[in-house]
C-alpha cells in the first residue's frame, strides 16, 4: 500500500510542480481559481438565496437527465470498448508488481474520482443560471458537484464491471441493452399516465420527478434524489440515497472482485485501446482514432475537383460515406430535434427566435471544432498541397459552412413556425446564426495563425472566448439599440446590422489568417518530439 | 537539390535544432543518422514546411513553403496518417487532383502493385494495418513524382517485401537524379546506399560524413559510434 500512496502522493506533487513551471498553465490555473473564488464570495455577498424562474422538480428533472446521457455513455463503452480507470503506465507498472489487485483497483477508483472532480469544475460556473433559474447560492452547486462526482464514479464503476461480465459475450451484451430499456420503462409509464390524465406536461413532469420510478431509478434516481435532498435539507433522505449509492459502490467492486479473481485481462484491452487511440490522435492519425466500428459499405468512389477544391469534394465523400445522410450526421438531427423540443416548451415564451439564436450561437462556438476543416489542420496534406494557403483553408472550410446553412434552414424554418415570428425575423436570425458560423471559422484560424498553434489549450479557450465577445460587441450594441427601439414590425433590421457586422468581421479574420499554413506548427506537434 | 541554411526550431526555451545547415544535391541520398531524441523528426518536419523555424530552406532553389518547392517535394511521415472514410484508389485519386496531376493513373496502378496494394484498392484507410497504411503513405508521397522526396523513418511498420521494395524505390529515384532525405535511427537500414549522412546529437550536427571520405574498411555505424559514444565519455572526462 506504501507504494500505492507514494504513487498517488508523488503525481500529485509534479502535477503541482508543472503547473508552477508553465506560466500559461499556471496562469489558467490562477484565473479558475480566482473566478470560482470571485463566485462564492458574490453569492455569499449577494444571492440571498431567494425564488428562481422555475420550480425545483425541473433542477431534478435535468440533474437526472444529465446523469442518465452520462451513464448511457458509460453503458456503451461498457459493453463496447470497455471503460477504464487505469493509465497505460498503470497497466505496465503495477499489474505486474506484487501489490494486490484489490488494492491496485481502490488506487484505480481514487484516481478515477480525482478526474471526475477536475472535469465537474464547469458545473461551479453555474451559480448565476442556479440563482436565476431556482434561486439557489452556491452551496447548492457545491452540491451538485459532490452528485457528479458521486454518479460518474458509479457509472465507471458499473461500466467497468460490464466489460468484464460482457466482453466477447454478444447475448449477455443484449441482455444488460434489454434490462437498460426496461428501467426506462415505469418512468415512461408513470409520465404518459400523468399525461393522458392531466393534458399538462408540466404537470405530468413534475409528478413523474416526485414519483417513486424517478427516485429509484439507478444511478441516476438516486444521485439527483440526494442532491435536491441535501439542497432542500431532508437529511433523512440524504443517508438514506447516499447509502444506497455507496451500497452499489461496495457491491460492484465486490462483483468486479468476484466475478474474476484475475480482472487485469479485461482492463488491459480497454486500457490499451484508450491509449493507442490518445497516441494515434497525437501523431495525426485519425483512422485510429475514429470510434466508427461499423462496417462501411463502399459504394460509390471517386473524388472531383482540382486543386484546393479537391478538400471540399474530399470532405463531401467522406461525409457521405460515413452516414447516408451526408452533412447530416447524428449530431445534426440531435441539435435540431432538441431546439424543437425546446421550442415547443417555450413556444409561450416572448422573444423565443431571439433566445433561441442565442442559445445555437453559443451551442457553435463549441461545436465549430467538429468540422472537417479544422480536423484538416492535423493531417499533413492540406500544408503540402501546392496552392495558397488562404485557397486551401476556403475550401477546406467549404463543408462545416454548408453543414450550418442546411441544418440552419431547417431549424428557423420549424422555429420561425412555431414562434410564429415575421419572416424578415426569421430570415434575420437565419443570417446572424450562419454568418456567426463564418466569424467563428475566421476567428479560429486568425488565432492559430497568430499564435502559431502553440498555445496552452486552457488560455487559448479562455483567450477565445474572449476575442469572440470582444468582436461581436461593435455589431451587437447597435443590433440591441436599434431592434429595441424600432417599432416591432421593423426589429429585423437589429438581425441585418449584426449579421452585416459579423461578414465584415469574418472577412477581416480571414484576411488576418492569410498565410497561416506557413506561420503555424501543424497541430498535431504541439507536443515536444524531438 | 535540398538546402537547409542555418535552421533553428525552439520550443520555448527547448532548442530542438541548433543552427543546422545541410545539402542533399540532386541523385543523392542524405540520412540524417542519430539517436532518439537528437533532432531528426523536428528537422524533417521543418524541411517540409510543417513547423516554424529560424533560417532558410529551399527545395531546387525555391523557399520551402512556395508553391512551386511544395510541386517538387514528396513527403512520408514516420506515423502513416491516413483518412479513415477514404479508399486505397481515392487517397491516390486526391493528391492527383490537388497536385493537378495529368496522365496520373498508370503511375499509380505500377505504385500499388510494386507495395502489393492491387487488391486493397476499395479497403477504407481506417480498415488498414499499420504497415499498411504506410505503404499507402509512400504511394502518395511518390505519385507526384517529386524530384525531392523526404523520408522519417520509413521503413518502420513495413513488412520484409515492403522494405526490400521501398528500398529499390530509392535507390531507383536516386538513379533518375532525385534527392533523398532519409531520417533513422536504424543504421543497418540505410548502410548499403547513402551518399553522405548528417549525424545529429541534441539538436545539431555533430558530424558530417561522406561515403567518399570514409576510409575504406570502416562502417557507417563506426562513424556514428564516435561520435555519439565519444561525446559522452568527453563529458565525463571533463566532469572528472
Amino acid at each position: 500500500m506504501k507504494a500505492l500512496v507514494y504513487l498517488v502522493a508523488c503525481t500529485l506533487k509534479n502535477t503541482i510542480l508543472e503547473t508552477i513551471r508553465k506560466p500559461a498553465r499556471l496562469v489558467v490555473t490562477i484565473l479558475t481559481i480566482a473566478f470560482i473564488g470571485g463566485l462564492v464570495v458574490l453569492s455569499n455577498v449577494t444571492n440571498k438565496e431567494g425564488t428562481g424562474a422555475l420550480e425545483l422538480y425541473w433542477l431534478k428533472v435535468i440533474l437526472f437527465a444529465f446523469i442518465l446521457f452520462l451513464g448511457g455513455i458509460s453503458l456503451k463503452t461498457g459493453i463496447t470498448s470497455g471503460n477504464t480507470i487505469f493509465s497505460m503506465s498503470d497497466v505496465n507498472l503495477l499489474f505486474v508488481s506484487p501489490l494486490s489487485p484489490r488494492r491496485i483497483l481502490i488506487y484505480g477508483i481514487v484516481s478515477m474520482m480525482k478526474t471526475a472532480l477536475l472535469s465537474g469544475i464547469f458545473i461551479l460556473f453555474q451559480s448565476s443560471t442556479f440563482k436565476t433559474a431556482f434561486g439557489l447560492g452556491f452551496s447548492a452547486v457545491l452540491i451538485v458537484l459532490l452528485c457528479y462526482t458521486l454518479a460518474l464514479m458509479m457509472t465507471q464503476l458499473l461500466s467497468l464491471l460490464l466489460y468484464i461480465l460482457t466482453n466477447s459475450r454478444l447475448n449477455r451484451k443484449r441482455l444488460v441493452a434489454l434490462v437498460a430499456v426496461a428501467l426506462c420503462i415505469p418512468l415512461v409509464v408513470v409520465f404518459l399516465v400523468n399525461y393522458s390524465t392531466s393534458g399538462d406536461y408540466k404537470l405530468a413532469l413534475s409528478l413523474a420527478a416526485a414519483s417513486p420510478a424517478l427516485s429509484w431509478f439507478p444511478i441516476a434516481g438516486w444521485a439527483s434524489e440526494f442532491a435536491l435532498a441535501l439542497i432542500t435539507g431532508q437529511y433523512g433522505t440524504v443517508v438514506l440515497y447516499l447509502a444506497v449509492s455507496l451500497a452499489f459502490c461496495v457491491l460492484v467492486v465486490v462483483l468486479i472482485n468476484l466475478s474474476k479473481v484475475d480482472y487485469y485481462e479485461d482492463v488491459l484491452v480497454a486500457s490499451e485501446t484508450a491509449f493507442e487511440k490518445q497516441r494515434a490522435l497525437k501523431e495525426g492519425n485519425l483512422s485510429s482514432v475514429t470510434d466508427d466500428k461499423k462496417k462501411v459499405r463502399v459504394k460509390k468512389t471517386g473524388i472531383t475537383g482540382r486543386g484546393a477544391a479537391t478538400l471540399f469534394y474530399k470532405h463531401l465523400r467522406e461525409s457521405f460515406r460515413q452516414n447516408r445522410l451526408g452533412l447530416w450526421g447524428p449530431g445534426s438531427i440531435i441539435y435540431v430535434v432538441l431546439t424543437v423540443v425546446l421550442s415547443i416548451i417555450m413556444r409561450n415564451s416572448n422573444g423565443l427566435l431571439l433566445v433561441l439564436t442565442q442559445g445555437l450561437m453559443w451551442a457553435q462556438v463549441f461545436l465549430i471544432g467538429m468540422g472537417r476543416g479544422l480536423k484538416e489542420l492535423y493531417m499533413h496534406y492540406i500544408y503540402l498541397i501546392p496552392e495558397s494557403s488562404l485557397s486551401k483553408i476556403v475550401w477546406s472550410s467549404f463543408e462545416t459552412v454548408f453543414k450550418v446553412i442546411v441544418e440552419a434552414i431547417v431549424v428557423f424554418t420549424i422555429v420561425g413556425i412555431i414562434s410564429r415570428s415575421p419572416i424578415m425575423d426569421i430570415f434575420g436570425a437565419f443570417l446572424v446564426y450562419t454568418l456567426f458560423n463564418f466569424l467563428l471559422l475566421g476567428i479560429n484560424y486568425a488565432s492559430l495563425r497568430w499564435s502559431g498553434g502553440s498555445m496552452n489549450a486552457g488560455l487559448a479557450i479562455v483567450l477565445y472566448m474572449v476575442i469572440v465577445i470582444v468582436t461581436l460587441l461593435p455589431g451587437l450594441v447597435p443590433a440591441i439599440i436599434l431592434g429595441s427601439s424600432l417599432p416591432t414590425h421593423l426589429s429585423w433590421l437589429g438581425y441585418f446590422v449584426l449579421a452585416g457586422w459579423e461578414l465584415i468581421a469574418g472577412f477581416g479574420y480571414f484576411a488576418l489568417s492569410n498565410g497561416i499554413l506557413h506561420k503555424c506548427d501543424m497541430s498535431t506537434m504541439q507536443q515536444i518530439e524531438r | 537539390m535540398i538546402e537547409v541554411s542555418h535552421l533553428t526550431k525552439k520550443y520555448g526555451k527547448l532548442c530542438a535544432n541548433d543552427d543546422i545547415s545541410l545539402t542533399v544535391g540532386a541523385g543523392e541520398i542524405g540520412v540524417l543518422l542519430g539517436p532518439n531524441g537528437a533532432g531528426k523528426s523536428t528537422l524533417i518536419k521543418s524541411v517540409c514546411g510543417l513547423l516554424r523555424f529560424k533560417g532558410t530552406v529551399t527545395i531546387a532553389g525555391f523557399e520551402n513553403h512556395s508553391v512551386q518547392a511544395k510541386r517538387l517535394l514528396g513527403y512520408v511521415p514516420e506515423f502513416p496518417a491516413l483518412y479513415p472514410m477514404l479508399t486505397v484508389t481515392e487517397h491516390l485519386e486526391f493528391i492527383a487532383r490537388a497536385y493537378r496531376l495529368e496522365n496520373w493513373k498508370e503511375y499509380a496502378e505500377e505504385l500499388l502493385a510494386r507495395f502489393e496494394l492491387d487488391d486493397k484498392r476499395q479497403k477504407l484507410g481506417k480498415e488498414l494495418s499499420k504497415g499498411m497504411q504506410q505503404k499507402v503513405s509512400v504511394c502518395c508521397a511518390l505519385l507526384p513524382r517529386p524530384t525531392a522526396v523526404i523520408l522519417d523513418e520509413p521503413l518502420v511498420g513495413l513488412d520484409p517485401h515492403g522494405i526490400r521494395e521501398l528500398k529499390a524505390v530509392l535507390a531507383d529515384l536516386r538513379a533518375q537524379g532525385c534527392a533523398l532525405l532519409i531520417s533513422t535511427h536504424m543504421i543497418d537500414s540505410v548502410e548499403e546506399n547513402w551518399d553522405v549522412t548528417y549525424i545529429m546529437n541534441r539538436g545539431r550536427i555533430a558530424r558530417t560524413v561522406r561515403r567518399t571520405e570514409l576510409d575504406s574498411g570502416r562502417r557507417l555505424e563506426d562513424a556514428y559510434f564516435e561520435v555519439t559514444e565519444g561525446e559522452k565519455s568527453g563529458e565525463s572526462e571533463a566532469k572528472e
